[in-house]
């Protein structure tokens, strides 16, 4: 699976899921959660949605703004884990 | 000797001196003699207990590390319950002994009870965190046990950090302790004005304030209004942040002489517009620690039995648990229960909004409003929890000035003259996104500000006593 893939299917469940707003102009390097559309429990809830689409596990202690601000960030942090 | 103090300083000049003087292969073993002289200077026994929890999770984790499976978890458990069990001894110990001396007093037995006080270890609500923290993070393979018992030794009792934290993760601290040290003048200048901006914002903000705030302002028959209770409660609250932040900016200046970089603590909380965003702000050493050792792991397995945003029990026990043992940290008493109660059900309350409608950013509001929530967040998430704690059996009393009294007289001007100071250093550090913005000032600037920050130092330090910092006694 290449980083795209997972930046698109993060994209599709944190705009349903998360900002619940589908017409909602996302952008890959727009800050998430120090921009405050995604609180710590929103983290959690894509930690869970990464483990079962992707198979792989973030661990509690790496769910931070420095890993995880941006869709680029999370589809990285997720392809070093799949690796 | 206190961390204020002219004897702290004397001592924190000597070991800086001895630091660059003696080969680096001893730097470590330098701090770590210095750290426990500090703590015998403070309490022998202190300094004993903190090196019997050392040697203790030092052999433990080595000791979880070398099983898998559910030996593992079993050891974890065993170790996390031995922490826990020493620092519940100390914060429940004076409890039960005034309960047992009132019971002594009233039985009329002959019995000396004056030297049966237990004394709360300085410091050990905030190392014991940082030990439970290292097992479990040895236990998750996260890092390996620390090979160094030095370094270990280092991690738990390193005297900047050793009676108020801030509380250090080990994957965070110990590779510094690793690696070669030095310090440039970039670095000499920034730690020098923390520990400026941090004196001034105890000795100058804090400890003024605290004097100037009424001793039970609440009391039965206290002739104050309602307005000037709220000011005289946020006063205290304005006190307490100073304290704490001031505490903070010292530590890491004097750390960063070291050429080690203790974690910040405090990220401008007066200009948090929810909850959710004050708790990331306030005491984020702690607040980060109950995030990744109790929030997250009962949101994941809650999640994971229930993925649906809007499930109850997904919404209301993660900030619920972690805001009550936020509270019996500090102290398990039922005031501070109450406020962890308050605290657990307004991040709960935030959690329901977003959980059903789409979610705005707070950036993206209007600045009125903006301002609005800033002002009360910082009442409620600050004001309340200060006036549920220090006067929780006033309550009932405060509610008869609500009602009987009139609302709109003020307190004394210097109360709004003597927040100023602290307030401004605030705002500079958010607009300018930099805890040292002094620093990029023109020189006869800043050469005019630190002569009159140190003149404020100098005289309000007169005027007084030093006191202790607050969170020292948690």
């Amino acid at each position: 699976m290449d980083e795209n893939t997972i930046k698109e299917k993060l994209k599709t469940y944190i705009i349903k899921e998360i900002i619940k707003d589908e017409e909602y102009p996302l952008t890959n390097d727009e800050p998430l959660i120090s921009g405050g559309l995604i609180d710590s429990f929103s983290l959690v809830n894509i930690a869970v949605f990464i483990e079962n689409e992707f198979k792989v596990k973030i661990p509690d202690t790496e769910l931070t703004v420095e890993n995880l601000d941006t869709l680029d960030a999370m589809a990285s942090r997720t392809m070093k884990e799949l690796s | 000797m206190t961390i204020q103090s002219l004897e702290f300083f004397a001592f924190f000049a000597l070991v800086l001196v001895l630091y660059y003087i003696i080969p680096k292969k001893f730097q470590n073993l330098l701090l770590l003699v210095a750290s426990y002289v500090f703590y015998i200077s403070i309490s022998l026994n202190f300094a004993l207990i903190l090196l019997v929890m050392t040697l203790v999770n030092f052999g433990w984790a080595h000791y979880i590390s070398r099983v898998q499976g559910k030996s593992r978890r079993k050891r974890l458990i065993i170790g996390i319950f031995f922490n826990t069990i020493i620092w519940l001894f100390f914060k429940l110990a004076n409890f039960f002994v005034l309960q047992v001396i009132a019971l002594i007093k009233q039985l009329g037995l002959p019995f000396n009870t004056g030297s049966m006080k237990v004394l709360l270890p300085i410091g050990l609500s905030f190392y014991t965190l940082q030990a439970i923290s290292y097992l479990l993070d040895v236990h998750r393979e996260q890092m390996p046990p620390s090979q160094k018992l030095v370094d270990f030794s280092l991690y738990m009792a390193y005297f900047p950090k050793l009676t108020a934290g801030p509380i250090e993760r080990a994957q965070r601290f110990l590779p510094q302790l690793r690696q070669s040290r030095s310090l440039d003048n970039k670095s000499a200048a920034r730690s020098f004005t923390l520990i400026i901006i941090g004196l001034f914002r105890k000795i100058v903000v804090a400890d003024t304030l605290m004097a100037v705030i009424p001793r039970n302002f609440i009391q039965e028959g206290a002739s104050f209004s309602l307005l000037e209770i709220l000011i005289w409660v946020m006063t205290g609250a304005f006190a307490l942040y100073n304290d704490f932040c001031g505490y903070t900016n010292m530590v890491r200046g004097i750390s960063g002489f070291f050429g080690i970089e203790l974690t910040r603590n405090f990220a401008h909380p007066l200009f948090a517009r929810n909850f959710s965003e004050f708790w990331g702000r306030w005491h984020i050493s702690l607040s980060s620690w109950l995030r990744d050792y109790i929030y997250f792991p009962l949101s994941r397995y809650l999640v994971r039995r229930n993925p649906n945003v809007k499930n109850k029990a997904n919404i209301i026990l993660p900030p619920m648990v972690t805001m009550i043992v936020s509270a019996l940290w500090h102290n398990p008493q039922l005031s501070y229960l109450t406020w962890g109660v308050f605290m657990g059900v307004a991040l709960a309350g935030e959690r329901v909004k977003s959980a059903f409608r789409p979610v705005k950013p707070p950036s993206k509001l209007p600045l009125w409003r903006q301002s609005i929530a800033m002002t009360l967040t910082t009442v409620l998430g600050l004001g309340i929890p200060i006036l549920l704690v220090t006067h929780f059996y006033s309550l009932g009393t405060l509610f008869q000035h609500i009602l009987n009294h009139s609302p709109w007289t003020l307190p004394q001007s210097r109360v709004f003259l003597l927040i100023l100071p602290g307030l401004w250093i605030d705002i500079l550090q958010y607009r300018s996104k930099n805890e040292t913005p002094f620093m990029h000032w023109a020189p006869i600037t800043k050469a005019l500000l630190l002569a009159l920050a140190a003149l404020g130092i100098f005289f309000f330090a007169q005027e007084r006593i030093a006191e202790p910092f607050i969170y020292q006694g948690f």
